[in-house]
């Protein structure tokens, strides 16, 4: 990070559309601060998840650019909202898994995935097949092998859905440990209270455009 | 029944929604291929008169003869005159050998100077090649009995000869040594052997179709138990009061039914004359397969462990059991688990018809079917979700890791790992074993004499004294059994009324029935045909003798008579040489080719294993994959280099065991590299889902089949050969390794990860 400036993620006239006409997002521009957590809402097929793509890099923008703090492009994670996990491999070398993928050093992984398994109640299940796990489990094992990247940037789509209330409190609590470490998080939920008790700022998108935004 | 029924719809539902009609178009297609391919075998089962060359440097009105005689043999359509021209020429204008005859080689034979007739055979034409090679050496072994005979004969009437008596006796010789040589009757005619060739390649075939079905439709029906049963979905069935036995018994008949098509069209292709045995063998041995694979499936923690588990059963029963190697060659330590097998009960089965050994397989299956009952029954009332693994230590960096974990989660841990060395190990053993085996050298020949008379002794003393062949006495209903194990490599039958025969010079009842290594077939046939003619010339030379002397032989006169002749014929010279295209002895043999199974293991393996990349959860961490800086490129890098690996451990621990050539190493290597390729980009195109799971086995067991892992296609027809020339395994067993590494270069384009 340069001394003096705070990084940004800057979208300008954003667009990004899946056929002429069809679904998508944008045109929109936006600015996310570092350390800002940015709220996405909005219906089924408004273009959260999209826009989230986009953010991550799986998309690129059809026009407009999307410009990212060149010390970020590492330190980026993005937890989708299907369960990506390697379903025949036991959480610990999952997190393992991730670790490497996000070029951690080796010596740092094992103290940082005992730590992050012990925050959200996984530890005595590290050596069991993802596979065999709870929904709830999965969603939380999901966030610790994204935070394996000590992320600047963490993009989230729907942390919380399909698990249970406990396992909601346990991932909303990491996330508002991370908000207070500086961490800069793009968060999609259709839950207004959990958007409003970690976030600074929540957006609504409605046909791929923002139709209401909220500063907490 | 309704509840059968839909039992059944869904189970045929859920095997066509995993590629099941891409599954059954193959076998189909492929069926079709070898039909067509077998149609062009019982072609060339029945040769059609093809044309040699004969380049004659002799000259002489003996020459001339010889090969006026020679258009008279009816094998030969056309006798091309040699000339000055080249082998390479002459074998392009479709002669399928040259034959040159040098100069003065009639006069050097009756003076017994060293010399050689030299035969050149068409490598493009190894059916003829075989046969006209067998004709060739027959012949030139009776020229040499009849030679020995009547130097005997002419020193025995007239003792050491004056230029005049040698003259005459040039002259006589030559006459009747032609009409003798090129009018002979070859004691197993031409027809007879290349017949036998013909149910060699085709017995192996026909064995290994119906092996991959008893197998791979099995495999497929129960694949979907451990998801049945993790997810609920027997519980709920078991809740709404469903019996266990309906369930299991639809899977049984799902793959029955999904059997039949392609079982139908193997059995009216290869099995006509056995319908019936062929179809209850088939039945029984597809339950016993079931049977097995239903209990690997119902103890496998997932779809994909069973998967796993299934396709070593398939592999090793493939290997072990006669599939892709005759058991004859199997190294004898394997010949107790071999008759454990499924092909061996099959191959015994289609061959003797039903017998108590049969019970096996049903035994099989319906012990399989009751102990699947009870433990899944059991599985229902027990927390399966809880299972600690085995931590293993990682690799440092950001590719070696991945890719560790990679091959780990592929392999499905430790044992899997472990399980496939060892198949890699036995692989390379067997296939060591096989070929080594196969190279014609110490024959064995069981001997079954129905005739006393002296003449089929005088043989069976002949052949004894043969060297590199050993002959092992056997009752007629022993024949099949030593064939089956090896213990011999054919089985000669000496008829009865051989001695007869042979004094009226009638054709002598003889047979010889081999086993499935062709070289060896002719190798003995060869044998015995020159021993019973030099029996034959001598017993005429007797004859000449008391017309020479004008009175009969006396007793001590023909034993020291036949002495003579026994003594000039260890005396002559070898007569020819034989040479292939580039100098080597021309390759001829029905056993797989050593490499074959080593291809078929290596992608059978990446296939399989590879089918992990295609599944919902790798797909998806691929996707998220994306997101991180450099993650495409290291999510298909760590791909590439697991499969890489897997195959490299394979394919180097079979060839350590098969010990090869350098060449092969760099023909494997390449080959893995392209199969690698292949796989990831398969694993892609073919989307997800457990459609790669379904299709894995099949198609690598299809390819190596036609890439010739299993019997050399040229033994076929030349277009089959050249469809080879489009799987990777049959560039790899040409030794084209710079297609393969141009095929791995298109792959690795075709499969490259690609952004939205």
């Amino acid at each position: 990070m340069e001394h003096g400036t705070r990084a940004q993620l800057r979208l300008e006239q954003m667009e990004k559309r899946f056929g002429p006409g069809g679904p998508g997002v944008g045109p929109l521009s936006l600015v996310l601060d570092q350390g800002e957590v940015l709220g996405l809402q909005g219906r089924n097929g408004a273009g959260k998840s999209t826009l989230l793509k986009v953010l991550a890099g799986l998309y690129r923008p059809d026009r407009g650019t999307v410009e990212r703090p060149p010390q970020w492009e590492r330190f980026t994670a993005y937890v989708p909202q299907e369960i990506a996990l390697y379903e025949s491999l036991s959480a610990w070398d999952n997190l393992q898994f991730w670790g490497r993928v996000y070029g951690m050093p080796s010596k740092i992984l094992p103290v940082r995935g005992r730590w992050l398994l012990e925050q959200l109640d996984l530890l005595d299940r590290a050596r069991d097949t993802v596979g065999a796990f709870s929904g709830g489990m999965q969603r939380r094992l999901q966030l610790a092998t994204a935070l394996m990247a000590s992320p600047q940037l963490l993009l989230l789509d729907e942390p919380t859905a399909g698990a249970d209330p406990q396992s909601v409190e346990q991932i909303l609590s990491l996330l508002l440990h991370l908000r207070g470490q500086g961490c800069t998080m793009v968060l999609i939920s259709h839950h207004r209270s959990e958007l409003e008790r970690v976030c600074s700022r929540i957006v609504t998108l409605d046909q791929g455009m923002v139709v209401e935004e909220q500063r907490l | 029944m309704k509840r059968f029924c839909a039992l059944l719809a869904k189970d045929l539902r859920l095997f066509f929604r995993r590629s099941g009609v891409v599954s059954m178009a193959l076998s189909l297609v492929l069926l079709g291929a070898l039909a067509l391919g077998g149609g062009d075998l019982s072609r060339g089962a029945y040769v059609e008169p093809f044309p040699i060359a004969v380049r004659d440097e002799d000259q002489t009105l003996m020459s001339a003869s010889l090969m006026g005689q020679m258009k008279q043999v009816e094998l030969f359509s056309e006798i091309i005159d040699g000339g000055s021209a080249t082998d390479a020429s002459l074998m392009a204008r479709g002669a399928a050998a040259v034959v040159t005859i040098p100069k003065d080689f009639f006069y050097d034979l009756y003076t017994m100077e060293p010399v050689n007739v030299e035969l050149a055979l068409n490598e493009d034409m190894p059916l003829e090649s075989s046969l006209i090679r067998a004709v060739f050496t027959s012949v030139m072994d009776i020229i040499a009995a009849n030679e020995s005979v009547h130097l005997a004969v002419y020193d025995f009437c007239y003792g050491p000869l004056d230029q005049q008596e040698q003259a005459q006796l040039w002259e006589e010789f030559s006459n009747r040594l032609l009409r003798d040589a090129l009018g002979r009757q070859l004691v197993f005619d031409t027809e007879l052997m290349a017949n036998d060739t013909a149910d060699t390649v085709q017995s192996a075939l026909r064995l290994c179709a119906l092996s991959m079905l008893c197998l791979f439709f099995p495999m497929a029906s129960v694949q979907a138990v451990p998801a049945e049963r993790d997810t609920g979905l027997l519980a709920r069935y078991r809740a709404a009061g469903g019996s266990m036995l309906p369930f299991l018994l639809a899977k049984l008949v799902t793959g029955l039914l999904l059997t039949l098509p392609t079982l139908a069209v193997v059995l009216a292709l290869f099995c006509r004359e056995i319908l019936l045995r062929s179809l209850l063998t088939v039945l029984l041995v597809y339950v016993g397969a079931w049977g097995v694979l239903l209990v690997l499936a119902v103890t496998a923690r997932d779809g994909a462990a069973a998967q796993r588990r299934g396709n070593v059963f398939l592999l090793l029963n493939l290997l072990v059991g006669g599939a892709v190697y005759p058991l004859s060659l199997l190294p004898d330590w394997l010949h107790g688990a071999a008759r454990l097998t499924l092909p061996y009960q099959l191959a015994v089965g289609l061959e003797t018809g039903l017998s108590p050994a049969m019970l096996w397989p049903l035994a099989l299956g319906v012990g399989g079917m009751l102990w699947s009952w009870r433990q899944l029954e059991h599985s229902l009332a027990v927390d399966r979700r809880s299972r600690a693994r085995l931590e293993m230590p990682l690799p440092p960096g950001r590719w070696a890791g991945p890719t560790a974990l990679k091959s780990r989660a592929m392999s499905g841990g430790v044992l899997g790992v472990l399980a496939l060395c060892a198949v890699a190990l036995l692989c390379g053993a067997v296939s060591r074993q096989a070929t080594s085996n196969s190279t014609p050298g110490a024959l064995t020949v069981a001997v079954v004499q129905e005739d006393q008379s002296p003449q089929a002794t005088d043989l069976l003393e002949r052949l004894e004294q043969v060297e590199g062949l050993a002959l092992h006495p056997v009752e007629r209903n022993k024949t099949a059994s030593v064939l089956r194990w090896g213990d011999a490599e054919g089985v000669l039958t000496i008829g009865e009324g051989y001695g007869t025969a042979l004094a009226d010079g009638e054709p002598p009842p003889l047979s010889y029935e081999s086993a499935a290594a062709a070289a060896s077939n002719q190798a003995a046939r060869e044998i015995v045909a020159g021993q019973v003619t030099a029996q034959r010339a001598r017993l005429r030379g007797l004859d000449d003798t008391e017309w020479l002397l004008e009175r009969p032989l006396t007793a001590e006169e023909e034993t020291e008579l036949l002495a003579a002749m026994d003594r000039r014929y260890e005396e002559l010279p070898p007569l020819y040489a034989v040479t292939a295209g580039a100098g080597a002895a021309a390759p001829w043999s029905a056993t797989a080719p050593p490499l074959g199974g080593t291809l078929l293991l290596i992608l059978f393996t990446l296939l399989t294993w590879g089918a992990w990349m295609a599944r919902p959860d790798a797909v998806r961490v691929e996707q998220r994959m994306a997101s991180v800086h450099g993650g495409r490129r290291l999510s298909y890098g760590t791909d590439l280099l697991s499969l890489w690996l897997t195959g490299a451990v394979v394919g180097g621990l079979s060839l350590c065991a098969l010990g090869v050539e350098p060449a092969d190493w760099l023909s494997v290597g390449a080959y893995v590299l392209a199969v690698g390729a292949v796989v990831r980009a398969v694993t892609r195109l073919a989307g997800v889902g457990g459609r790669v799971d379904l299709l894995a086995p099949f198609l690598a067991l299809i390819t190596s089949l036609l890439g010739g892992c299993f019997c050399p296609l040229d033994q076929f027809s030349p277009w089959l050969e050249r469809l080879s020339w489009l799987t990777p395994q049959g560039l790899a067993l040409q030794g084209c390794w710079p297609v393969l590494l141009a095929v791995t270069v298109v792959f690795l384009w075709l499969g490259r990860p690609k952004t939205h």
